[in-house]
């Protein structure tokens, strides 16, 4: 039955497993640990490799996460999904260790307008377009993954990133601008493989 | 050729069922980390350490002040005052480097109190485990072997730094010992590591279940009505991939540019819900924010102690040189605070405030009738006192009364000892308060200044066991001011409470209405109190 938990559709009886196995980890009982991790290890690596600059740290920020995880899970008060909430801190995480390494400090820059930024529907390796989202700077990678990727609002990635929801709007378009030119380059280049 | 499509709808998309598995070398760091309570104990010792070493400081440096010979005393407050400040600023600096360092920790702490004890229970076990992998062994001796040595490491500059008692040195080398043996079952779970992709099929193949989940979903909403709408909240999105993707598809070509920026409303409103239920954990991630509770009140209580920066006595010019002590009183009172954001705010109350001062090396007698004698006077109902330093009454007698042979020659009854000044205050603090760390556990930088009014004020002449109240000084101020400054220390026992130790040195600028007196006095005292915060 816990086998299944890592998805998140959950009835009853998988909900009072998963409710079981948080316990557990509460009392900073190994094994649950060790399962927990395996159920969500999957889920929560993809978020890190979202965010973070390359595989490598997100490695790191996977490991950070899991371990304030569990040494927070305590405080888990299982109102919410649990999943949301493990996705939260790993993202908290990531922020924070930038937030020390102070890139929201960028001098001001030029603050540009968002407009449509459209690319022809053809397919594009997943790969490729993770690849291109680390390669992002910073911030850019940041506010476009919280927003883009995971719904926040200008004014919640405002107060996350302690910048102005001006700046994250602008950020934004600066992300998507050069996301847009990298995956057009892309299908030049495998078009120009093509013939 | 093909259609164009928003930027945002392609990652989207992309990323929607992005899932990877991480390298089996994640497991071992997050295990052998997870195996490791000494880290904690190592870091937060000592935080509680330097508090318990500021309070020991100032209780020695306060006993120091209280019991040190009359002589010098003066010198020796202010000798001992520039001392504090000295310290308290150098210890403000270890919290702020200890801060920085243990921020991870210091969250943690209270989490990892039952790892701590759990781990050490499972370290046998975890022991007895390694053993029987055979295999693994010369790897996993290589592992614990390097965290011995970076446990070692941390473990001499620690001893060097904080000076650790034996007993500590004790611990740590218990704890080495778990260390190492832990950091073999971490070893021996990478075999386990193989399980997972195991499960991750198990998954796909159940993933069939969903409609089941569904019909689940709606016979158990009555008996779990909040709990089953975050359920929906969050299934809606995850499970129904395959059903979202069409309806996707759809939305793509109605939506407009804004909508298409947007992820799922459901996955919205999941993420609210869920912001709801870590802002408790936030909160421990980093600094305290600004939690909305603007007011506290606290009762507070503090010794005090009073003494002057310069050499004069405010009783009379002759008693300027003469040695002076501070006896320790109390300071009791409610201290109001109005928090302008997370880590300024103002703050006032009302204190009692008791002072009490000696002059030693006096002498006083009642003063015989119709005679002029020089010194101090004090008038107490009916009876006139007259003081001055020690051995000089009976010669300014005899001056002052020439000796006639038919009169019956005047004598005196002069007693020594001291004179013991004692006032009575209440106190209005103005202060304000500026958190340098603000953290569940919090240093205030303290500054402000306080109205006085005078209450009581009594001088007391002690000679042995003998005391005889001569009247109350009159050249006292009924309304005065002090300046403050000081350094709080404020822990957060919950959201509600904190308890909070604040050393403060208070300058009285105008005690005295006579200009003449040549004596700046100040009191100062530790003032701890609990604080109700709402």
């Amino acid at each position: 039955m816990l086998a299944n938990l890592g998805v998140s559709n959950l009835n009853l009886g998988q909900r009072v497993a998963l409710e079981q196995l948080i316990n557990r980890c509460k009392q900073q009982d190994a094994k649950a640990q060790e399962e927990l991790y395996k159920l969500y290890a999957g889920k929560l690596f993809s978020v890190c490799l979202k965010y973070s600059r390359n595989y490598a740290d997100a490695q790191d920020n996977l490991q950070d996460s899991f371990l304030t995880i569990f040494r927070t899970i305590v405080q888990f008060k299982h109102k919410g999904s649990f999943e949301g909430w493990m996705k939260r801190v790993t993202v908290n995480t990531v922020l924070q260790k930038y937030r020390k390494q102070r890139v929201f400090d960028l001098v001001k820059e030029e603050q540009i307008e968002a407009h449509d930024e459209l690319v022809e529907d053809t397919d594009v390796s997943l790969d490729y377009l993770l690849g291109i989202v680390q390669e992002l700077p910073d911030r850019y990678r940041l506010v476009f993954n919280l927003y883009v990727l995971d719904g926040y609002s200008h004014n919640e990635i405002a107060e996350m990133l302690e910048i102005s929801s001006g700046t994250s709007k602008s950020n934004l378009a600066r992300a998507r601008m050069i996301l847009k030119n990298k995956v057009i380059a892309y299908k030049k280049d495998s078009n120009a493989n093509g013939y | 050729m093909s259609e164009k499509k928003h930027i945002d709808r392609l990652f989207q998309e992309k990323f929607k069922d992005f899932e990877t598995q991480p390298p089996a070398s994640v497991w071992e760091g997050i295990r052998s980390e997870l195996a490791t309570p000494a880290k904690k104990d190592r870091k937060v010792i000592p935080l509680w350490w330097r508090v318990a070493g500021i309070a020991a400081m100032l209780a020695l440096l306060f006993t120091a002040i209280t019991f040190w010979g009359p002589e010098s005393s003066a010198d020796q407050l202010v000798d001992s005052d520039a001392d504090q400040i000295e310290n308290t600023t150098d210890t403000k600096d270890e919290f702020v480097n200890s801060d920085a360092e243990n921020s991870n920790i210091n969250k943690d702490a209270v989490a990892n109190q039952d790892a701590t004890t759990e781990s050490s229970d499972s370290s046998d076990q975890n022991n007895s485990d390694a053993l029987t992998v055979d295999a693994q062994k010369e790897l996993s001796e290589g592992v614990a072997n390097s965290s011995q040595e970076s446990v070692q490491n941390k473990k001499t500059n620690y001893i060097v730094n904080k000076n650790v008692v034996n007993d500590m040195i004790k611990t740590n080398s218990d704890e080495l010992i778990k260390d190492a043996t832990n950091r073999n079952d971490a070893v021996v779970t990478s075999d386990q590591e193989s399980n997972s992709k195991d499960n991750t099929t198990v998954d796909s193949e159940q993933n069939t279940d969903s409609q089941d989940v569904l019909i689940n979903k709606e016979a158990v909403t009555d008996a779990f009505e909040n709990q089953t709408t975050d359920a929906v909240g969050v299934t809606n999105n995850d499970s129904n991939n395959e059903l979202n993707k069409d309806a996707a598809q759809d939305n793509n070509k109605e939506a407009d540019s804004e909508d298409v920026g947007k992820i799922d409303i459901n996955e919205y409103i999941a993420n609210k819900e869920q912001e709801e239920a870590i802002a408790q954990e936030e909160a421990d991630l980093k600094e305290q924010e600004f939690d909305g509770k603007r007011w506290s009140v606290a009762p507070q209580v503090a010794p005090v102690f009073y003494g002057s920066l310069s050499e004069g006595s405010s009783i009379s010019e002759e008693f300027a040189d003469n040695a002076k002590s501070s006896d320790a009183n109390l300071s009791y009172g409610v201290q109001v605070s109005y928090n302008v954001n997370d880590r300024f705010s103002i703050r006032s109350g009302v204190n009692k405030v008791n002072l009490s001062y000696n002059t030693n090396d006096i002498e006083f007698a009642v003063t015989p009738g119709d005679v002029s004698l020089s010194g101090t006077k004090f008038v107490n109902g009916n009876i006139a006192y007259t003081v001055g330093d020690k051995g000089t009454l009976e010669n300014r007698l005899a001056a002052a009364v020439p000796t006639t042979e038919d009169a019956a020659p005047v004598t005196i009854d002069a007693f020594q000892g001291q004179l013991n000044q004692r006032l009575e205050y209440w106190e209005v603090p103005v202060e304000m308060s500026y958190a340098l760390v603000n953290k569940r556990f919090r240093l205030n930088l303290l500054g402000g200044f306080s109205s006085l009014i005078l209450q009581d004020n009594q001088v007391i002449a002690k000679s042995g066991a003998r005391e005889a109240s001569l009247g109350s000084s009159e050249n006292l101020n009924s309304f005065s001011f002090t300046t403050n400054i000081g350094l709080g220390l404020n822990y957060n026992i919950t959201d509600q409470f904190r308890i909070s130790m604040e050393p403060m040195f208070k300058y009285q600028l105008n005690p005295y209405s006579d200009a003449s007196v040549d004596f700046k006095p100040y009191y100062m005292g530790v003032y701890t109190g609990l604080s109700f915060r709402f």
